[in-house]
């Protein structure tokens, strides 16, 4: 199910004189079961991008292949399309709006007009997949949830249609640690238990880091970086440059570099971090109170 | 701590939202706790701890029939005194959307004193001030329209700073922003405070902006179960982990380094202290 972008271009108001461009000759290709991240600042076009992967955007200019089958095709069902790639909002409150968690998520499921039991085994699935206890669950107001349970509860109403990719945009905003720690993990066992590919969109470098096999790096509409998590992390100083940070534990070591200390510049995890400043330290003679 | 002069005194206040019904939840616990003149307070814990709750009992938004919450003398339960101590103590909303007023950025900064009732010449002086500080003198005839969620965020706090408060409460001040407006907006709050002596509450999952606090608290389940400087509360690490938050990432460095064996101390809690640290090995 690879998505295949080539000479993407998109504006807003088009034709009119507030005529905003907002992509300008986007490539890209996402392979099948990749963990791709796409970061960018606000307004560098990752989530205007993001929505052309399951046709919520046409493209104006360029195509866009799913899975070989091309949106702005008048023949290719558009429907079906949006049921292989699930899109998470940034803010829950845009997806959820069935009274109750478990009518929320067969909501697509109704729609597709599958069977009844059917209906109930996908959303008993999607339910497990995401950590939200059935019986405790199911017949849940909505309004009734936690930031996290709201999250988890989008993210199923997509799961339950079984998409192959599930593009992300900026899930972990406005979560506390310990919601926010939950839903990566849910992510990340989707990708490598489910194998389901994964485009994963925000403005932080953090867990974009931790999390995946390839950086995409978007400013003012354009992609400036595509490569793998540790060489974009090499580019410390372009990043700072585009109003982007590195994940903290990194930013430490380069700090440590610019003092002469001998570490790597792509670290990716507070635990390699602490590593390499033990190496460095040791090789530097520094003395151990004890071992 | 710069002073311990009292603005604003909570004594066992609970409350509970719908009470009287078979939905009644009970939000706030027994809160006992200060805000002292001048200092900048951390009040954090997870989605649902009470921190929101608890401080629209610092203004009136909120008042409980159990307990009291003083500010500057004034009670809150008291609705003569609602006016003035909404003069003393700001709020600045998680969506700004849900304060900004006009359309322009100097006419929304001007809504607040327009509507205390001031002479015109001091209206245009706060509002010059307000957006002095908050550096956004050459967005002032900007569409608010045309703004980043960041430049949205400073133009609400320069309307409430306006007011004139002597305190401002800002409710999650940084999410949704990017790293480059969250950065931006941490400097000007930290200056708000060091410059122009505003007290200042942030309610906040994020250990960045908790680190350059004086002190913080940890609510959790309507209780507050952790107090003092960032420095002492982080030393408590399993506890913080019960809680639900996270560890400054200097910390968690800091502590491994110790463990590994270093002379580094696990009080560290800004990046800058840990590379000196490290560079005096």
């Amino acid at each position: 199910m690879p998505i295949v972008v080539t000479s993407l271009c998109f504006s807003y108001q088009r034709g009119t004189p507030f005529e905003k461009k907002v992509l300008h000759d986007i490539n890209l290709t996402i392979e099948d079961g990749e963990f791709l991240s796409i970061i960018g600042p606000t307004q560098s076009g990752k989530t205007t991008l993001a929505q052309h992967f399951n046709a919520l955007h046409i493209p104006q200019k360029g195509t866009v292949l799913i899975d070989g089958s091309d949106p702005s095709d008048k023949n290719t069902d558009i429907t079906s399309l949006r049921y292989k790639i699930g899109y998470v909002f940034q803010n829950p409150d845009y997806q959820l709006f069935a009274p109750t968690v478990g009518e929320d998520i067969a909501f697509g499921l109704k729609n597709q007009r599958l069977a009844r039991i059917e209906i109930q085994h996908r959303v008993r699935e999607a339910m497990a997949m995401v950590g939200l206890d059935y019986n405790t669950f199911y017949n849940r107001d909505i309004f009734a949830l936690s930031g996290g349970q709201r999250r988890r509860t989008a993210i199923a109403g997509v799961l339950a249609c079984r998409p192959k990719v599930l593009v992300l945009d900026d899930i972990t905003a406005g979560l506390d640690p310990r919601g926010r720690d939950e839903i990566l993990s849910v992510v990340r066992s989707l990708h490598s238990e489910q194998n389901v590919t994964i485009v994963f969109i925000s403005s932080s470098m953090d867990f974009a880091a931790k999390l995946s096999d390839r950086i995409v790096v978007m400013v003012q509409g354009r992609i400036i970086m595509d490569n793998t998590v540790r060489k974009v992390l090499g580019r410390s100083g372009e990043l700072r440059s585009i109003g982007l940070e590195l994940p903290e534990a990194t930013a430490i070591v380069h700090l440590l570099r610019a003092k002469g200390y001998p570490l790597p510049s792509d670290i990716l995890s507070l635990d390699e971090a602490l590593e390499a400043i033990d190496t460095a330290l040791q090789k530097a003679g520094a003395t151990k109170l004890w071992n | 701590m710069k002073t311990l002069d009292t603005l604003i005194r909570v004594n066992n206040l609970h409350f509970s939202y719908q009470t009287g019904t078979s939905a009644a939840v009970k939000a706030l616990n027994s809160i006992n706790m200060a805000v002292y003149r001048g200092e900048m307070l951390a009040i954090t814990g997870q989605n649902g701890s009470g921190k929101s709750t608890l401080a629209r009992h610092f203004n009136g938004l909120l008042t409980s029939a159990e307990g009291e919450v003083i500010v500057d003398g004034l009670s809150t339960a008291d609705i003569k005194n609602t006016a003035a101590i909404r003069k003393i103590v700001g709020m600045v909303f998680q969506n700004p959307d849900n304060q900004l007023v006009n359309s322009i950025v100097e006419e929304d900064v001007a809504f607040g004193p327009e509507n205390l009732g001031l002479p015109q010449d001091e209206i245009q002086e706060r509002v010059n001030w307000a957006l002095q500080v908050m550096h956004l003198e050459n967005l002032r005839c900007e569409s608010l329209h045309r703004l980043s969620e960041g430049q949205k965020k400073q133009v609400a706090i320069a309307g409430v700073l306006a007011m004139k408060p002597r305190c401002i409460v800002l409710d999650e001040p940084t999410v949704h922003l990017d790293p480059r407006g969250k950065r931006q907006l941490l400097e000007s709050i930290v200056r708000l405070n060091r410059e122009e002596n505003i007290t200042i509450i942030i309610l906040t999952h994020s250990m960045d902006e908790v680190i350059h606090c004086d002190r913080m608290i940890v609510m959790n389940m309507g209780a507050i179960k952790m107090h003092g400087t960032p420095r002492k509360v982080f030393q408590q690490t399993e506890q913080i982990m019960l809680m639900g938050l996270d560890l400054p990432v200097a910390t968690q460095l800091a502590i491994g380094l110790h463990q590994k064996g270093y002379a580094i101390s696990p009080d560290i809690i800004h990046p800058e202290e840990l590379i000196e640290n490290i560079c005096r090995l």
